[in-house]
């Protein structure tokens, strides 16, 4: 990534975070404090709202994000859903304990010299309440500009993009610049509430006994923020995506899928005056980005045949792909344009060089010379029923020794020579790094997982030249040169765009 | 005593918190530009007839009725603005300057800045307070000079009856004697009749005009 894309991928991202967690901090503001002051007069409501606020701030932020899609979808209004439910906690908690403790012999004083109930709030209450109300408002503030990290997950942006994508594709300055920004925007974030906190500024300043240096103080940062989220939104312009020509292209939080998401982006945009919003990333890939496509915030993803069958259809046994297009149009009304070519599954791969020595090809000339094999494979390799125990009923494997590790060792125990056969995936880009060779499965055992296009029907009724656009990439990317993107993305540290960008150009489609 | 209008009476009050009987029965008339004090064993209920007399606590039997007419829930508020309340300490607003206290009374009777002004200009000399000492905050005062001001508070506003609850217990000796002067002096300028609890009797000798052992 050059410089300046670099920089204006931050600031987009830094925006985003900005403008979200400012919009959940005002809305949380204004409905927290009402609450606390509504339980604070009612008892009752207190017996009712405490509990329950008590109860939202339990529920894990991720799995809310979730329960959440099937309400209202992925995106910022789910964002900012979580984002004021979970931060309410800490501001109705201190703007009921606030008012419960200014001092009785005040009001005391304040209802003996006549004040109505309206006038005993607005000038006892409140104010002596107010440094209890900011104390909370820190706590919630630090809180949400975190919690904003993870609305990345719903497609929802902020800066925890960076650090997902870099999770997803190897990336380690993308994660540690993301998670710094998170950091230094939740410093300056408590710090700004501190300036209203600190020698009771806003007290003051709402009591209209402030020293003009204290107003001058919070006028300042007051303007501060102000500029930064007006600049904010001027960068981002969100009202400029409610365009009438726009298409959301979607991606499960892989490597390849953040590739194909942009080869399909640039496309469209290349090709017609479509506009494309980038939705990458979305966290827990089909399970939330199908619900997406139905619901109509996303319009179109890359799946596989095989995760579309078991995890979508919910069946075990695979039929062909014009079944698969059939249940599709006729439960969903999704669209399957073409395969890509590729076929992302479950392989046994063993280092290049002894595959050439030995002249093994395929799963069946390895269980000829298996005996000379250590084997490696995740926990649930070994333990699934259609994993391993049913593989060796296909293939007679027999190897020296079998070696139990974490997903993410297995390439590093093959480096390293601890083994040296491994289950992989057909497209890692390890694979590549480390000259593997992925044997063949002769007999067909692992399931298909053939890459496509899934596309909403409506979606192509209102752009039809979009087919024809998208179906030149039927059969055109291979197993082989999907494995060799993913090797540029992880390895190379090439990005997406410039990567989509080279594919392109082959195909013939250079950048208008 | 000369034949006094009655500004205050207290007529077969009786009042409990919860199961504990406070006052029984009890009556008293308070005439006008008097200084009665109520003095007697902590829990006999002088503070308890102190908060009936503005309407933070109505009696479960009896009345009381200012200037002839029946203290009740709904006409409390109002009637506490032409009643001066000055608490031990001077219970001052901590968030609010010595002169946002001084006129808080004002301010609730919407009262113009130049009128606030004018009138603390009259009440400075009075109480022996400097100007300097207007922007500052309470905890910046001696707890004489928070009193002074607590006393400022309470009569601003011209208050017909000036209720005090125990106003110099907290203060030390000379500062007490120096501001039981000045309360006796106001009370002589003014036609104000002033209604204070203390649980020491010498005080209620000093300033009493009638003193009222419960």
């Amino acid at each position: 990534m050059n410089f300046i894309d670099r920089i204006s991928y931050f600031l987009t991202l830094f925006s985003e975070h900005l403008l979200i967690s400012f919009l959940a901090m005002l809305i949380v503001t204004v409905f927290g404090v009402a609450i606390g002051i509504w339980v604070f007069y009612k008892p009752k409501a207190r017996r009712i709202i405490m509990p329950t606020v008590n109860f939202l701030y339990t529920i894990p932020s991720i799995a809310m994000f979730g329960l959440l899609i099937p309400l209202v979808g992925i995106g910022l209004q789910n964002a900012l859903i979580v984002l004021v439910l979970y931060g309410l906690l800490p501001i109705v908690h201190n703007t009921y304990s606030g008012m419960k403790e200014v001092p009785y012999h005040l009001v005391d004083a304040a209802k003996g010299l006549g004040s109505t109930p309206q006038q005993l709030f607005r000038h006892v209450y409140f104010p002596l309440a107010l440094p209890s109300i900011l104390s909370g408002l820190r706590i919630t503030t630090v809180m949400v500009i975190a919690l904003t990290g993870l609305a990345a997950l719903i497609g929802a942006g902020g800066l925890g993009q960076a650090i997902f994508r870099g999770l997803n594709t190897m990336n380690t300055p993308l994660i540690v610049t993301g998670s710094l920004g998170i950091s230094l925007f939740a410093i300056l974030g408590d710090k700004f509430v501190g300036t209203l906190e600190k020698n009771n500024n806003l007290q003051r300043i709402i009591n209209r006994n402030a020293q003009p240096s204290q107003k001058h103080f919070i006028y300042l940062n007051l303007g501060i923020l102000a500029a930064l989220v007006l600049m904010s939104l001027v960068y981002i312009n969100p009202f400029s995506k409610i365009k009438d020509r726009v298409i959301t292209v979607a991606s499960k939080p892989m490597s390849e899928q953040y590739i194909l998401g942009e080869i399909m982006s640039q496309l469209i945009e290349n090709q017609t005056d479509i506009n494309v919003i980038r939705q990458f990333g979305i966290g827990g890939g089909t399970t939330n980005i199908h619900p997406a496509l139905l619901s109509g915030d996303l319009d179109m993803y890359v799946e596989y045949t095989g995760t579309a069958w078991m995890n979508v259809l919910n069946q075990q046994s695979q039929l062909n792909f014009e079944q698969l297009q059939q249940q599709y149009q006729d439960n969903y009304q999704l669209q399957w344009l073409g395969l890509l070519g590729m076929n992302n599954t479950y392989a046994i791969a063993i280092p290049q060089s002894i595959a050439t020595q030995k002249q093994i090809k395929t799963y069946s000339d390895l269980v000829r010379h298996s005996v000379a094999f250590d084997f490696g494979a995740e926990f649930e390799f070994f333990e699934r029923a259609d994993a391993y125990p049913s593989l060796i009923k296909v293939y007679p494997f027999n190897f020296a020794k079998l070696h139990e590790m974490d997903i993410s060792l297995r390439y590093k125990a093959i480096e390293e020579g601890k083994v040296n056969a491994i289950d992989a995936f057909t497209t890692d880009a390890q694979i590549e790094a480390l000259d593997l060779q992925v044997l063949v499965d002769d007999k067909h055992f692992f399931p298909d997982y053939e890459a496509g296009i899934v596309i909403r029907e409506a979606v192509l009724q209102q752009y039809p030249e979009l087919k024809t656009v998208l179906m030149q990439l039927e059969g055109k990317i291979s197993t082989e040169s999907m494995r060799k993107m993913n090797y540029q993305l992880e390895v190379l540290k090439e990005t997406p765009k410039e990567i989509a960008q080279a594919f392109l150009a082959t195909l013939g489609h250079k950048d208008e | 005593m000369n034949n006094k209008k009655t500004v205050l009476t207290v007529n077969n009050v009786t009042f409990s918190y919860d199961d504990k009987v406070v006052l029984k029965d009890f009556s008293l008339n308070i005439d006008t530009g008097s200084f009665v004090c109520l003095t007697g064993e902590s829990g006999c209920g002088k503070s308890t007839l102190l908060r009936l007399m503005n309407g933070l606590l109505i009696p479960q039997q009896g009345d009381i009725n200012i200037n002839g007419e029946r203290l009740t829930l709904a006409n409390a508020i109002d009637k506490r603005r032409s009643i001066g309340y000055i608490l031990q300490e001077g219970a001052l607003f901590p968030h609010l300057t010595v002169y946002q206290n001084m006129i808080y009374c004002l301010t609730l009777l919407n009262m113009s800045p130049q009128a606030c002004q004018q009138r603390i200009d009259e009440l400075l000399p009075l109480v022996n307070l400097s100007h300097d000492l207007l922007q500052q905050f309470p905890d910046q005062l001696s707890g004489g000079q928070r009193q002074r001001v607590g006393i400022i508070r309470g009569i601003a506003h011209h208050p017909a009856i000036v209720l005090m609850d125990e106003p110099f217990s907290a203060l030390d000796p000379e500062t007490r004697e120096s501001l039981q002067d000045l309360v006796k002096s106001i009370h002589q300028q003014t036609d104000t009749t002033f209604v204070m609890v203390t649980h020491s009797l010498s005080e209620a000798e000093k300033l009493g005009t009638a003193i009222v052992n419960m």
